[in-house]
């Protein structure tokens, strides 16, 4: 977060400012879009939530569209995951460099965790396409 | 705890008013410091009630200012409950204690 936006105190409305927002990596690639925010609590009685995760992809989409239709579509789309053992991607609070018109991370996007999704075709199909591996020559 | 587990939740006080369903987080960046150097968001108050189309825009929130004709027209303020005030969540409601102290 730059000088002009970190500065202590500073408000921030998750769902105004945060939501939807779109991740750029530290080269300026577009890496996702933020879907839900994961909080931690302390032990401490008294002590308040904390962001520890921006979340992205399509489970956290599913449960963010809010009211009792959103409430359901994520429960469902949670018992789904989980027996896929599929999750949103999770992105460490601390990679956040600047909350702007977009976020941005200090971390290229091949070790972002949105990225898995990219990953995984290259890695799966892409990959086994008969002459992909002259695709940079 | 994720952020979509509680917009959308219902919220009602220790004695049963009900305040409307939650709309947006207010958070501050107040917190202890990450390891990124920068003092972490922390979730200070839930924003309650009807989301109007100026609380869509922004002009609710302070965060979108111009032109003054449509600030001046949309600028209600959200009614915002501390989260120190939550003594009970469960999956469809979160009950407070606000003892008057409600935005």
């Amino acid at each position: 977060m730059s000088a002009a936006t970190s500065g202590a105190g500073r408000r921030v409305w998750a769902v105004l400012e945060l939501l939807d927002r779109q991740l750029v990596d530290r080269n300026g690639h577009l890496v996702g879009k933020i879907d839900d925010l994961e909080f931690e609590i302390d032990d401490d009685p008294g002590a308040l939530p904390r962001v520890s995760a921006l979340l992205s992809g399509l489970g956290a989409l599913a449960s963010h569209i809010g009211g009792d239709a959103g409430r359901a579509l994520a429960a469902t789309e949670r018992r789904l995951a989980a027996a896929r053992d599929r999750q949103p991607s999770r992105i460490d609070i601390a990679l956040v460099q600047e909350i702007a018109s977009s976020v941005e991370l200090d971390a290229a996007r091949d070790d972002i965790d949105t990225n898995r999704a990219e990953r995984w075709t290259r890695d799966v199909i892409i990959d086994k396409i008969p002459g992909a591996g002259h695709v940079a020559e | 705890m994720l952020l979509s587990e509680l917009v959308g939740s219902r919220v009602v006080t220790a004695e049963g008013d009900d305040l409307g369903r939650v709309h947006d987080l207010v958070l501050v960046q107040d917190g202890p410091m990450g390891a990124n150097g920068r003092a972490g968001l922390r979730l200070h108050a839930l924003a309650v009630g009807r989301r109007s189309f100026g609380a869509q825009l922004g002009y609710a929130q302070g965060s979108v200012r111009g032109p003054w004709i449509l600030r001046k027209l949309l600028h209600r303020s959200a009614r915002l409950v501390p989260w120190s005030s939550v003594v009970h969540r469960d999956d469809e409601h979160i009950v407070v204690d606000i003892g008057g102290r409600g935005d």
